[in-house]
């Protein structure tokens, strides 16, 4: 297979914008700067079109209106949609429809299947580095998708279910380099802002180091995204959630239970487990002990996101995942704040020999000051929203919507 | 930027009289300063429409032009970019023809266009009012809100009459009651083969009072093509004498509005 297929010339763009959007608009490509452009029935340029390909991984186009002509690139986007383009609000939603009594496996492989379109959609935007969400719903379609090859492991063949989980684990570790920096170039002016006034300056080659890194940790997540295994994996994983169905049941002892069951099952032993760790924590265990109930925490927010919403009543399970984001936004937190103080501590052995270095010093010393209260502050407020988390009703309410 | 103040200029086209060249000045003008890197804003204050067509908008502003001096909106809201970076335009109305009734239900009538003017200050480098030929409460809202009136003379005398009304007005002391409104004329449409012409603008720039700029802009087949083109000159005759004679009175304009320190 060529690597250009399923690419798009610029040209062919312009036709299938031509023919989408006629006879009310025009697309064509300005003279000038060759860029395509959207006219109205007056000429006039409505809406300016950015083509981003990405060698592999197709195209798509990026609508930016011209000022006072907002509306007009609402109908144009409207009109792209009935024509086979893929509305960018669709590019993280799963909103997979299932019903209780469905067997397991052609369920789990109907919500995989849906993951991996999402992976698709925003495999190109992550590639182009268009903007850092594609990344970021890129991360989390795989995040989701190895949730649910753990929780729901009994439908999958064990030599299948073991391979692929290496294979996203591998993918989802060449993004995350990129991810964090991502983020601290993105927060950086927030960051900045905690260091006393006086030594905000002196950040600046830390700015400048994360910047190089971020550029490193692209190409090499560049290149592991277009690397043969992960053009395998993906091929790969298509074939395996075709046909769950038609392979032997023998080792996969869920397969044909109803998803409502398996699902509630699920949902009780994970609610189960996080209390059981969350009631273990004190404000004097390590951050990992915070961090592993986090890690349950999201695992427990996929379930309930991806099978419980669509097959147990909404009323009780929206309150459930409102009162679980409460309780992992403290743990974010946390989090966050564990984890940029262990950077700022790796990163200021790099900074000590380059110029400006000692004043950077100085001044990440402030900041891991600033962090370590803001973490503290975070432990404080655990007790509180875990209690909400846990509280007796919440464990009955649980009980009794996923009893058997 | 935003949040630094700019030192934003208002310039008006206008002369009593129609069709001496004001909105193609307002159009050429405003687009020079755009492609020198200004962010400009021409404001079509002719029900004509005539600037808002050349630029392929639609001449609908929504509640009209007394909507935009009641405020009930920001006028930034009826902004449309046009095709040319860093220029933008606010259209025009066929309701502007009331303007003049519109501006006489406020108290200070002639201030009204300054202050509706005074949030898109901060986005601007230059604002173009392009004015309808009249002498009304609108031209002398225009004046009040403007740093410099340019007003277009074809060297002919009956035009040359109306400047010397202009003339008159300012000595009066109706033009730019509470600031100091530049006036700069110059020549358009001139045509140095016809006699009459050259008399005309001789005289003119003999009479001390006025400030008659060094550039005059030839009558031109490529002005007339605008409507055709619907472009400014410089877009599609970038080396026509049309466009030098624009770039040349744009760059004294400049040079007039912002003099080198001494």
């Amino acid at each position: 297979m060529s690597d250009r297929e399923g690419l798009l010339s610029s040209s062919s763009l312009l036709a299938a914008g031509r023919s989408a959007l006629a006879p009310a608009f025009t697309v064509e490509q300005e003279a000038g700067t060759g860029e395509p452009v959207v006219r109205d029935e007056l000429g006039k340029i409505v809406c300016r079109l950015s083509v981003a390909v990405a060698p592999g991984a197709g195209w798509w186009v990026e609508l930016r209106p011209l000022r006072g002509y907002d509306k007009e690139c609402e109908r144009i986007e409207w009109l792209l949609l009935q024509h086979g383009f893929t509305p960018a609000a669709d590019w993280s939603n799963v909103d997979v429809v299932m019903q209780p009594l469905e067997r397991s496996d052609v369920v789990v492989a109907r919500v995989l299947l849906r993951l991996r379109e999402i992976q698709d959609q925003n495999l190109p935007g992550t590639l182009v580095d268009a903007d850092i969400e594609y990344l970021h719903d890129f991360r989390v379609a795989i995040r989701r998708t190895r949730s649910v090859l753990r929780e729901m492991r009994g439908v999958f063949a064990p030599a299948d279910l073991a391979r692929v989980r290496a294979s996203f684990k591998w993918l989802q570790d060449q993004t995350s380099a990129t991810r964090d920096l991502d983020v601290y170039l993105r927060d950086f002016g927030e960051l900045r802002a905690m260091a006393p006034a006086a030594m905000q300056a002196d950040l600046a080659p830390l700015q400048a180091l994360l910047s190089a890194r971020h550029q490193g940790a692209r190409a090499s997540m560049e290149e592991g995204l277009r690397s043969e295994r992960a053009r395998t994996l993906h091929a790969e994983w298509l074939e395996i959630l075709k046909a769950p169905v038609l392979e032997d049941e023998a080792e996969r002892p869920d397969a044909a239970r109803p998803i409502g069951e398996l699902t509630a099952g699920r949902v009780r032993a994970v609610h189960r487990r996080m209390v059981r760790m969350g009631r273990a924590i004190t404000p004097d265990s390590p951050p990992e002990d915070y961090h592993e109930l986090r890690k349950k925490g999201k695992e427990l927010r996929y379930l309930l996101e991806l099978f419980a919403k669509p097959l147990f009543d909404g009323e009780v399970v929206r309150p459930m995942i409102k009162s679980l984001k409460g309780l992992q936004d403290v743990l974010g937190m946390h989090q966050d704040r564990e984890v940029q103080m262990e950077m700022l501590k790796e990163i200021a052995h790099s900074l000590v020999a380059k110029p400006g270095g000692a004043g950077a010093l100085l001044a990440i010393g402030a900041l891991i000051e600033r962090l370590e209260a803001d973490a503290e502050a975070a432990r404080g407020s655990f007790a509180a929203s875990f209690a909400e988390f846990a509280s007796e009703a919440q464990c009955k309410l649980v009980a009794e919507v996923f009893s058997r | 930027m935003s949040k630094t103040k700019r030192d934003t200029r208002v310039l008006a086209t206008y002369n009593i009289k129609g069709g001496v060249g004001k909105t193609s000045a307002a159009v050429n003008l405003a687009y020079l300063a755009a492609q020198a890197g200004h962010p400009t804003l021409l404001w079509d204050l002719d029900p004509q429409a005539a600037s808002t067509y050349l630029f392929r908008v639609r001449p609908k502003v929504k509640g009209g032009g007394r909507g935009l001096l009641k405020r009930r909106s920001h006028a930034g809201d009826h902004v449309k970019a046009t095709d040319h970076e860093q220029l933008e335009l606010l259209p025009a109305d066929f309701s502007y023809r009331h303007l003049d009734l519109a501006l006489d239900q406020f108290k200070k009538p002639a201030s009204r266009l300054g202050r509706v003017l005074a949030p898109l200050r901060a986005e601007y480098d230059y604002i173009f009012l392009d004015c309808p030929p009249s002498i009304s409460l609108v031209s002398e809202a225009v004046f009040e809100a403007s740093d410099a009136l340019l007003v277009p003379v074809i060297p002919s005398t009956l035009s040359s009459r109306a400047y010397e009304q202009l003339e008159t007005l300012a000595s009066h002391g109706k033009v730019g009651r509470k600031r100091k409104t530049a006036i700069f004329a110059f020549f358009s449409m001139a045509d140095v083969t016809r006699p009459l012409h050259l008399q005309v603008m001789e005289r003119l720039r003999k009479i001390e009072a006025l400030t008659v700029l060094g550039v005059a802009i030839p009558t031109s087949d490529e002005v007339e093509m605008m409507g055709e083109e619907r472009n400014p000159v410089a877009v599609f005759a970038p080396e026509g004498p049309a466009t030098v004679a624009y770039q040349a009175l744009w760059a004294e304009i400049e040079t007039r509005l912002h003099p080198p320190p001494e």
